[in-house]
């Protein structure tokens, strides 16, 4: 499967997509499961957004909202203006790939992708030459007269897609469509997705667990949890700028340490590690969704990425240049991954770190045993309720 | 497990159908076949080879026998009896398999005993019920003339309507059971796919519920019409004088006129005819998924 680059679709107008507006969202199952909690939100059109949060979070919930198969106890969802919770699912001309895909198995190729065609009466050889038009965006051009169960399993995501769009929606729903699929094919796949939008330049609702997904694909992400959104955002807001702990730890890696507000400045925020010795650490003043106040509970978070490890030295810590944090600690175990080595290291006052450094020339490798520093940059330092 | 896929690739040669019949399992298989074979094809074998040279063996073969026209009219009155009854089966039965995979579990179970039940009940009894329930003195007609709603009783027992009747109620578990099955198997997901994609309820039913159910179909359409066939008890109790079904001829025949030999002649078209629906079944939708495998067709 090689990639070349896709055919840009003759039909596809920029700006054919639509906004969806949730406006207080609700919905329940049973009496005490709330999997969608009074949801606002709106999704611009042409936008690639994607709910992320892991399972019962409750983004797959919101996606069947949007799509019909479930209706909001409470609130309204409108698209491109519209609202939509009282029109029957069939008409409300939402495409949508299910995980599974949710091929017809008795039919084939072409009969899946013409069947959204043929429901909507179009002439027989329009809808030929439709089919034909998708396949080709999909790469699939000669598939026609295979059955689901003949082809691959990246394929037959490429034919859910494609019948996705065949009747050309304003509003495209995907539901972990890759979640099946095995890495390497999956990283091919989300680049033809993120092409496949910017041709057809329809609004896509995308489902994920999975943050590198998210992060690849999506101009904005919203980060689920419980039924709520802890944040809206671009990948890089959501990872470099997280609003609490929990989005902090969902999307990649994160070194949460425990701390209390000692003092407050127009410089920034100094913080005092929990454990002995106490250690302060420094932390940007805008570097936070929240205000501390003093004596407050707090994390500071930081990368592992951005961590550095020395070897520790006899000046003693904690007299840095004020532009740096610095912890001391004990390497507990490094793992060589062949571009990085993964140190796990315990600071001196009891918190266990990652650390992540690349593999260069000159630089300073450690072993389980070895004291070291852990230094950052302050402005790498993020502050979060605990 | 590992078992049998160590079976299947020592023999990967062979043809499936070869390897089915030679695996380690096949015992099972062969073990029912044998039973069959001992207490039914060989009986069936012996008897024509020892009653073909008989004369009413050879007037029936050659349908110069006195009974001729008897013989005719009741195996006409048969096949279309089967066909009958197999057309209304499915008809009702899939209406009754349909309502049950769209209720609830709970009400599920109340209506799918209801289905088993009387399933399990002797046919005799249930006919017998028949009788009571639609007699001339029956619960339905003593309603109707209280009611008002009729002077005369109505008579339904005892007519060709009453085997029609009689058979679809005894029958109908069949259907309802193996098209429950194959709509069962049907992913959910293909119901939202297809009315996200426009189709309303008819449509879905029309293009995704109904061919996708076609296997169950075929299998509760076959063994209701391969039982049919043999039909005996019910057009024998609550039929009319022109009821005759090619299995009460055969009964009298080998009971009464002790007459072996017009009665396996007589026998030989419905066991043809029986094994020719089953090779062709097995032909375009498979045995296996007669037995409740369900599904779809092309699914993986």
């Amino acid at each position: 499967m090689t990639a070349r680059p896709l055919a840009p679709d003759p039909r596809a107008a920029t700006g054919r997509g639509e906004n969806v507006v949730f406006r207080g969202v609700t919905k329940r199952f049973g009496d005490e499961v709330v999997a969608v909690d009074t949801m606002s939100l709106e999704i611009q059109a042409g936008e690639f957004f994607t709910l992320l949060g892991p399972s019962g979070s409750g983004k797959s919930t919101l996606l069947n909202l949007v799509l019909g198969a479930l209706r909001p106890d409470e609130g309204e969802i409108l698209v491109g203006g519209e609202p939509i919770t009282s029109v029957p699912i069939h008409k409300r001309n939402i495409g949508m790939v299910f995980q599974n895909y949710a091929l017809f198995p008795h039919m084939t190729v072409f009969k899946n992708i013409a069947f959204p065609l043929g429901i909507r009466r179009m002439a027989k050889a329009e809808i030929k030459q439709r089919v034909e038009e998708v396949l080709d965006l999909v790469q699939l051009s000669g598939f026609e007269n295979r059955y689901p169960s003949q082809v691959s399993g990246g394929q037959q995501q490429r034919i859910a897609t494609a019948r996705a769009i065949a009747a050309e929606p304003p509003l495209i729903l995907m539901d972990e469509p890759l979640g099946a699929l095995d890495v390497k094919l999956r990283v091919e796949m989300q680049e033809q997705l993120r092409l496949l939008h910017r041709s057809l330049g329809v609004t896509v609702i995308y489902v994920t667990h999975d943050q590198d997904e998210a992060m690849t694909l999506s101009d904005r992400i919203a980060v689920m949890r419980d039924g709520r959104i802890e944040q809206v955002g671009t990948p890089r807001e959501v990872y470099e700028q997280p609003a609490n702990s929990f989005v902090a730890s969902f999307l990649g890696d994160a070194n949460l340490i425990a701390a209390r507000v000692v003092r407050q400045s127009d410089d920034g925020v100094e913080l005092a590690t929990r454990g002995e010795p106490g250690m302060v650490l420094r932390v940007p003043s805008d570097a936070g969704s929240m205000t501390a106040g003093l004596d407050e509970d707090v994390y500071c978070m930081v990368r592992p990425q951005r961590i550095d490890l020395t070897s520790a030295h006899p000046a003693g810590p904690g007299d840095g240049d004020g532009m740096h944090n610095l912890l001391p600690a004990t390497v507990e175990a490094a793992y060589f991954s062949g571009t990085e080595i993964r140190y796990l290291i315990t600071t001196d006052h009891g918190d266990s770190l990652h650390a992540i450094s690349a593999i260069e020339e000159g630089r300073e490798e450690f072993a389980a045993g070895d004291g070291v520093i852990a230094r950052w940059p302050v402005e790498f330092s993020r502050l979060l309720s605990s | 497990m590992a078992a049998s896929t160590a079976a299947a690739s020592s023999t990967t040669r062979r043809s499936p159908a070869l390897r089915s019949l030679t695996s380690r399992y096949a015992i099972l298989a062969w073990s029912g076949a044998l039973w069959l074979i001992v207490w039914f094809v060989v009986p069936i074998l012996w008897m024509i080879w020892d009653l073909a040279a008989s004369q009413e063996f050879q007037d029936t073969l050659s349908f110069s026998g006195s009974e001729r026209t008897v013989n005719l009219r009741a195996f006409r009155n048969t096949f279309e009896t089967a066909a009958i009854v197999t057309i209304l089966c499915l008809i009702a039965g899939y209406i009754v398999a349909y309502f049950l995979v769209s209720v609830g579990p709970r009400v599920r179970i109340i209506l799918m005993s209801l289905v088993l039940i009387p399933y399990w009940v002797s046919i005799i009894i249930r006919t017998y019920g028949l009788i009571v329930t639609l007699g001339r003195k029956g619960f339905v007609n003593e309603t109707l003339i209280d009611a008002g709603l009729i002077e005369e009783p109505l008579r339904i027992m005892f007519t060709t309507n009453a085997v029609y009747l009689g058979m679809v109620q005894v029958l109908l578990p069949y259907v309802v059971l193996t098209v429950y099955t194959s709509l069962e198997a049907i992913d959910d997901n293909l119901f939202t796919a297809a009315r996200s994609l426009g189709a309303g309820g008819w449509n879905v039913f029309r293009k995704v519920t109904l061919p996708l159910s076609l296997p169950g179909v075929y299998a509760g359409g076959i063994i209701v019409f391969i039982i049919s066939l043999g039909a005996y008890v019910t057009p024998a109790l609550i039929g009319g004088p022109g009821d005759i079904m090619i299995a009460q001829i055969v009964w009298i025949n080998a009971t009464e006129f002790g007459q072996f030999g017009t009665a396996i002649v007589l026998v030989l078209p419905l066991i043809v005819v029986t094994l020719a629906l089953f090779v062709v079944f097995n032909r375009f939708v498979g045995v296996d998924r007669m037995l409740g495998t369900g599904g779809t067709a092309e699914q993986r």
